[in-house]
């Protein structure tokens, strides 16, 4: 090989390209000349003109394919890591800990990380407000992160700046402030539940001592801590334990959805609700309430009252427990002088005897809990009962308010009028605003957008534009939690650690570093503000501790210890009591999807369907069908259904005018059943007017109607219908379940008497049973099964069979599930117009069913989605098999197969089955939403249909996971669904049916189990557990 | 072919008013060889631009996407389904004409089986644009053909989807191939009569060499036999398999074994009344009163009034099954049709499709051309009413929670209607350039035609009489 010559200079040739070259050979020689074989180089000397059409030809038609290749698919440069992050596989998702906080309650996360990018939230099973369980808002926060309308550079007076200005300007601003002690410098805020951010605020309020600072919330505990606060004497939050209770009275408490520490406090009160405790062991709950609430859904026994009347009943209840003989201590002639009339209240004598004497024989473990939006006189007399019922320490337990020790005692409703009628007589002179939207958020009466007007300066720190930042000198991008360092005191002030997930992905800064900037904090990232903040707590060895922290994002034995409530007499009469009765009532609460209105730009929650009303996109006036008779606009709204009873119909509804004390909104009116007399219900968070794109014209604003005197709470309320009208996307309609088998409800008693006929098919199904097999007749004999056959003919009993059982007893229609399946499996949104055409793509659809008289029903959820069934009716309809059985009895879909006839959905008894009618993943394309998506999920195209996989990727990820340890069998518990590890409540559980120590196996052979639509011999995999109340029959008596 | 068994000109209805061979060779080939006369070039026109109109919605569809119809879920069949199933149903009267009542001997036909076969084949046509263009994904549909591929997949045989594929394609082709088959010999007539250069090399590329030898006509009436032979079958079988569709699902009031015998009934029925509708049309423009006789006419009420009473008999017996069952689902999904939110549908199909015919128990609605055209385009109405009526029982089925409903889009209405334009062009086309009236066939039912014209004796049971190319 010494002859090969590499210099380039030599004959033009760098490489040899074969031996004969290197040789040098003749015919090399000849052949390199000719460039091309014979004939082939004849085309520059004599061009025939065959041969030139020939060539030219080709040469159009290679043209054509390389053209081809821009239109069909972009370049795209897939690069290597330059330095490998530690532990990341390309392809495996890594999970961290994080912390995240709404209203001045933190939860632990586990966030899933693909390649740096969040796409999922997950419970942290270590944090105590979570126990592995999150809620809408924490399933919904990682779109809030790729939300495409996040401001992404400060904004001086709606216009682009940046930082440096900014900072130019804050420093000569500040410094004015550091010369004159902070004279007519505000803070506002809402609750802060960080230690650390608390810290840095400290020092802000040390830095400039004059400065004041208001912490609103619309959202607020407010009644609650002035309640307990004048009884006890101290600071406390309420603690309950649901799991001790038997006899749990809620006084307008929606403890499973809206209240304090819900996921706690749901998982506790369902552990409570299993019917195999028997009559001693399962609770049994009274909910006295007028909006209908999930909570009041779950109740054995609802008591719909008037809202001026709810506290009342409490009253009542405590009355009557003093005469049936249960001491009230101290308090005994405080609540002897209380009135409360049960006429007027509109309940039976017999039914708060009843109900008082069924509480009073659980002495110890029972339980009274009161809502948020109760006045404080109820919220003291909740605690007095439970004081003198023997529950605390039993069944609450009083903690320091986390609420009160970082933010203050003053309540919202006071702070923030102080601060308007402190801007209106311009002692305001600088206004900063973290994260707080009191421009949209305050009731109208105080007429704080119009006040900002006279302040100077206004800094609005704000994820996106709003109504505040609008009226704002300044607007300044924030962070979002998954892009920053933080920590977070849950509801129980267990400390947990927030860790950024992602860079931040514009030019924003969290609320610690604005205020570390502003006040010459010594830190002025937020890692080093958590950390140094943190530091001081850690004590020796503190790296290894603060890695452990970030590890669990739970720091142990933060929470409060319990402590023992103090006693205050002569207080009870002093404290706000139930609002004075008068003509029609209005409720304003907030919304259970949008919150106070901040998450209006989230298209998950919009979408979303309100748990009770099934409404999406839009709030509504809801009257009870009463009311609506008399408003003269039921004609409009309801219709009877072939079998007589009522159903919420057209999708054109009336609107209404509504007007309370001067003030008046126009709003589209929506029939709720269950509503008490006289009430009309406004949720609180839409009707948006400066927001993005998604909460651009969604809902009507319940602020223009509240006072800062009532907010919560409006008597005389006229209602009239303007002849208007206003298209609302319902996604059910339908109110009765036809009185079908779909979901299956006994009374204990009834369960305890025969618990194998209670929820059979004998019972609510007449389905013909094959007597020598005691299966359903089928009509064909089915195939026989063989192993490995090419499609669907598999043998069910060997190897994993996926499975699902549902509890009804558990589930409280909260949503969740609906959420974080959105989430997990890349579930589109297709927009208030595409889901008024019925054309919504949630996989889970959770059906809402009421029960009995139309005023006043019970109420039942059922989580609804594919079924997986075995005999799938929508397998056989399919004319390409796109939809088959897996051996392991998943219904899968091969959208690559799909052509979209839509047969299957057609054809599917539950109607599960979701179409893509036009391509709805645009909305992610050049879209930051994109990042969101999980890669383990196919993006399904325009055309194909869709449905419920059981959540396959985590099945197959647990698969490899252990197949590379060489186990075939996935351990029970190992698969979680996105639905059942999202689900607050535990009702839905997964896993292997062939395995009979699965929990799931078990559970399918429970006497409670049963499978819907059955008798169709779809032998579906999911079922349910029949649905079990624990009625008092005293008490169904009065009622009936 | 046309065996003639009572050729005794008194006892028999007059089929065809004139008793000159060459006379009906002019008035059929007349509007052929004449200069398309001003009335049907605007008819073109129009229905060519409901055509483009039908074209550019269709385009507009494979650019957005089925949501520009309106289906949804529960309610994933629409107009496209009810619409395909309305004009298939429609196509099912050619084939009867030409097949089994050429079988059963009756001999009126050959006034109107040219007619109707064209119906057919474009009535197939537009129903089978539907469910090609309803799919999701209208470049992969070759899915459904059972092409060898690189995937190793086969369509899926147990679905009811692919049997119509199956279906309606057979029937497309036998129906092409019967119709063409009839035409040659007349197409042959054609020829012989072009006056000029082009038209006599088309026509006789088209007409096979045809020259109307006995040898050719052996060979005619033979395959022709066996044409209709095979075809008879697939009359039943056609509407019998797009019923299974619904009938083979699972979904109440889909879910039911009276759909085959029914669906072909209804189908015989629209088919009927669109080609009365036709062929009162045609009859009057082209002046074929002399050969398209009121007789005709009067058969095919019969017709529609024995399909009409059928298909009434069908939803009587529909409605009494679902009580009868006690099937809850079952009830209920009927009585939703009768009295739900498309109680409409419900009405239309029962008063326009059971109750309206019944007037043709009345000679005289028979004999009245008015009468009889408005009671066919009810019939056709109240046929789709009723296809829309089973479609839509999608709306609400088992789980109440799931039940919603079907709201058109205008371009659901405006394909719907563009379909109208595909036939009318293909119609007009036939019209103007084909032979209307099977020339040959109906000179054989001419009492001209009989060997025994002329004679008063009983006719011999064995006088058969066969009819050529002879009349030019």
């Amino acid at each position: 090989m010494s002859s090969l010559n590499l210099d380039p200079k030599n004959n033009g040739k760098k490489y040899w390209k074969s031996l004969d070259e290197l040789a040098e050979a003749p015919e090399f020689k000849e052949f390199v000349e000719r460039e091309f074989p014979e004939g082939a180089s004849e085309l520059g000397t004599n061009v025939s003109r065959r041969r030139f059409l020939q060539v030219m030809g080709a040469g159009m038609a290679l043209a054509g394919v390389s053209g081809c290749k821009p239109i069909r698919r972009p370049d795209l440069n897939i690069l290597p890591y330059n330095k490998q992050p530690e532990s990341l596989i390309p392809g495996v998702p890594q999970f961290y800990a994080t912390t995240m906080s709404v209203g001045g309650e933190a939860v632990g996360l586990l966030v899933e990380s693909h390649e740096g990018r969040p796409t999922k939230i997950e419970g942290n099973p270590k944090h105590p407000s979570s126990l592995g369980a999150t809620g809408k808002y924490h399933q919904a926060s990682v779109l809030g992160l790729y939300d495409p309308d996040r401001s992404k550079e400060p904004f001086k007076s709606g216009v682009n700046s940046d930082w440096g200005v900014f900072w130019k300007e804050a420093d000569s601003l500040f410094a004015g402030y550091k010369a004159n002690g902070g004279q007519g410098l505000h803070f506002l805020s809402g609750y802060i539940a960080s230690p650390s951010l608390a810290d840095v605020k400290a020092h802000v309020l040390k830095t400039y001592p004059k400065a004041q600072w208001t912490t609103f919330e619309a959202v607020n505990r407010d009644a609650q801590a002035q309640g307990i606060k004048a009884i006890t004497g101290q600071a406390l939050d309420p603690h309950y334990k649901f799991q001790a209770a038997k006899r749990v009275l809620s006084i307008d408490c929606d403890f499973n959805e809206t209240e304090s520490d819900h996921l706690k406090n749901g998982k506790a009160f369902v552990s409570t609700r299993n019917p195999d405790l028997g009559p001693e062991g399962m609770s049994r709950m009274y909910v006295v309430e007028s909006n209908f609430s999930t909570t009041g859904g779950s109740a054995d026994h609802r008591l719909r009252v008037k809202p001026s009347q709810v506290a009342n009943v409490l009253i009542l209840v405590a009355k009557e427990l003093q005469a049936q003989g249960l001491d009230l201590g101290a308090w005994g002639s405080e609540v002897s002088a209380l009135s409360a009339d049960a006429a007027a209240a509109g309940v039976k004598p017999e039914y708060v005897r009843e109900m008082a004497k069924d509480i009073l024989a659980y002495k110890g473990s029972s339980l009274v809990v009161v809502g948020r939006y109760q006045p404080a006189q109820a919220h003291a007399l909740g605690h007095i009962l439970n004081s003198a019922l023997g529950n605390i320490g039993v069944t609450v337990e009083y903690k320091p308010s986390v609420v009160a020790s970082l933010n203050g005692e003053t309540p919202s409703l006071e702070a923030l009028p102080a601060l308007a009628s402190a801007m209106a007589a311009g002692q305001v002179e600088t206004l900063v605003i973290l994260d707080a939207n009191p421009a949209f958020a305050a009731p109208a009466d105080m007429d704080f957008a119009g006040k900002l007007g006279k302040v100077k300066h206004v800094i609005a720190l704000a994820s996106e534009s709003n109504e505040t930042t609008a009226l704002s000198e300044w607007h300044l991008p924030l962070n979002h939690f998954l892009e920053e360092w933080g920590d977070g005191l849950a509801y129980d002030g267990t400390a947990s650690l927030a860790q950024p997930l992602i860079n931040p992905m514009y030019n924003s800064i969290g609320a610690a570093e604005l205020l570390a900037g502003i006040s010459g904090f010594p830190f002025r990232k937020s890692h080093d503000i958590v950390r140094e903040y943190w530091r001081k707590q850690g004590g020796a060895d503190f790296e290894h501790t603060w890695r452990q922290w970030l590890h669990d994002g739970v720091i142990p034995r933060t929470a409060h210890a319990s402590v023992h409530p103090g006693s205050v007499a002569g207080a009870l009469a002093k404290l706000p009591g139930a609002p004075k009765s008068g003509g029609v009532e209005m409720l304003f609460r907030h919304h259970p999807n949008l919150y106070d209105g901040r998450y209006a730009n989230n298209a998950w929650l919009q979408e979303l369907p309100d748990p009770v009303t099934k409404l999406t996109w839009d709030n509504a006036v809801l009257v009870a069908p009463k009311l609506a008779d008399k408003l003269g606009i039921s004609g409009a709204m309801l219709e009877k259904d072939l079998t007589g009873t009522l159903m919420a119909k057209y999708r054109h509804r009336p609107m209404v005018r509504v007007s309370v004390g001067g003030k008046s909104l126009e709003a589209v009116a929506w029939v709720l059943p269950g509503l008490s007399e006289d009430t009309a219900v406004l949720h609180f968070g839409y009707g948006r007017r400066s927001v993005g794109k998604v909460g651009t014209g969604s809902g009507f604003d319940a602020y223009a109607l509240m006072s800062s005197a009532s907010p919560y709470w409006a008597g005389d309320v006229k209602i009239e219908a303007t002849g208007g009208q206003y298209e609302v996307a319902c996604t059910q309609d339908h109110w009765s379940m036809e009185k079908r088998p779909i979901v299956r409800e006994a009374s204990l008693e009834g369960y305890e008497e025969n618990k194998e006929e209670s929820f059979s098919e004998e019972k609510w199904n007449e389905h013909p049973v094959d007597p020598q097999t005691g299966k359903e007749k089928s009509l064909w004999t089915e195939m026989p099964l063989k192993k490995g056959g090419d499609r669907g003919d598999y043998d069910f009993s060997v190897g994993q069979q996926w499975g699902m059982v549902i509890d009804l007893n558990n589930c409280t229609g909260c949503n969740t599930c609906l959420l974080a399946c959105t989430a997990e499996n890349n579930v589109p949104v297709v927009g208030k117009e595409q889901v008024m055409r019925g054309r919504e793509m949630h996989w889970i659809r959770l059906d809402r069913y009421f029960n009995g008289d139309v005023d006043n029903p019970e109420m039942v959820f059922q989580v609804m989605t594919c079924q997986q069934c075995e005999n799938a009716p929508c397998e056989e309809v399919c004319p390409v098999a796109a939809t088959v059985h897996s051996h392991e009895g998943l219904n899968d879909m091969a959208y690559n197969r799909c052509i979209g006839t839509r047969y299957c959905s057609n054809n599917c008894p539950y109607k599960v089955r979701r179409f893509n009618f036009f391509n709805y993943t645009n909305q992610w394309k050049n879209s930051t939403l994109a990042m969101q998506k999980n890669p383990d999920v196919t993006v399904r195209f325009r055309g194909v249909m869709e449905k419920c996989t059981y959540c396959v990727q985590r099945i197959n990820r647990a698969r490899i996971q252990f197949k590379n340890k060489g186990q075939e069998m996935i351990p029970d518990g190992v698969v979680t669904p996105a639905c059942a590890q999202a689900c607050p409540t535990d009702a839905i559980v997964f896993g292997n049916i062939n395995d009979p120590e699965s929990r799931v196996a078990k559970l399918k052979k429970h006497p409670r189990n049963y499978g819907v639509l059955r008798d169709l011999n779809t032998k579906p995999r999911t079922t349910y557990l029949g649905k079990v109340r624990n009625p008092n029959k005293a008490i169904e008596k009065i009622a009936a | 072919m046309i065996i003639h068994r009572d050729d005794d000109p008194t006892k028999r209805p007059v089929l065809v008013e004139t008793e000159d061979f060459h006379e009906v060779t002019d008035i059929i080939t007349l509007p052929a060889e004449a200069k398309p006369t001003g009335t049907w070039v605007l008819l073109l026109l129009a229905s060519l631009s409901l055509l483009s109109l039908m074209i550019g919605l269709i385009g507009y569809l494979f650019w957005e996407g089925i949501g520009v119809w309106g289906p949804n879920i529960p309610v994933a069949w629409g107009w496209a389904i009810v619409n395909f199933v309305w004009w298939i149903g429609i196509g099912h009267a050619g084939t009867l004409i030409s097949a089994i009542l050429f079988l059963f001997r009756q001999k009126w036909r050959t006034a109107i089986n040219r007619f109707s076969e064209a119906m057919t084949i474009f009535a197939v046509m537009c129903a089978g644009i539907f469910p090609a263009i309803h799919v999701g994904r209208i470049w992969v549909i070759y899915f459904v053909f059972p092409i060898p591929n690189q995937m190793g997949v086969w369509p899926n045989f147990r679905s009811p989807l692919l049997w119509d594929v199956f279906a309606v394609s057979t029937y497309f082709t036998v129906s092409v191939l019967f119709w063409y088959m009839g035409l040659i010999p007349d197409l042959a007539t054609f020829r012989d009569r072009a006056t000029t250069k082009v038209r006599k090399f088309v026509l006789a590329v088209f007409a096979l060499g045809w020259r109307g030898s006995a040898r050719h006509w052996q060979n005619y009436e033979r395959a022709y036999l066996i044409l209709a032979g095979i075809s008879t079958p697939l009359v039943l079988s056609v509407h019998s398999i797009v019923s299974f569709d619904f009938a083979a699902s699972k979904i109440p009031g889909w879910h039911t074994t009276i759909f085959p015998p029914y669906f072909v009934a209804g189908a015989v029925f629209s088919g009927f009344a669109l080609v009365s509708n036709l062929l009162i049309i045609a009859r009057e423009v082209f002046n074929l009163k002399r050969v398209v006789r009121m007789h005709h006419i009067d058969n095919m009420c019969k017709f529609m009034l024995l399909t009409g009473s059928l298909v009434g008999y069908a939803y009587g017996m529909e409605l009494f099954i679902a009580w009868y069952s006690g099937d809850i689902y079952e009830r209920f999904a009927f009585w939703d049709r009768a009295l739900g939110d498309y109680w409409w549908a419900y009405a239309l199909a029962i008063g326009c499709n059971v109750l309206i015919p019944q007037l043709f128990w009345f000679k005289k609605v028979r004999f009245n051309l008015i009468a009889t055209f408005i009671i066919c385009i009810f019939i056709n109405i109240g046929m789709w009413g009723e296809r829309f009526m089973i479609v839509i029982s999608l709306h609400s089925d088992f789980l109440p929670s799931s039940w919603g409903n079907f709201q058109p889009t205008w371009v659901d209405i405006w394909t719907y209607v563009g379909t109208f334009g595909l036939f009318g062009t293909f119609f007009l086309l036939f019209l103007k350039y084909l032979p209307q009236l099977a020339i040959a066939e109906v000179k054989g039912v001419m009492p001209v035609a009989s060997p025994h014209y002329g004679e008063h004796d009983d006719v011999s049971p064995a006088a058969l009489g066969s009819v050529g190319a002879k009349g030019h």
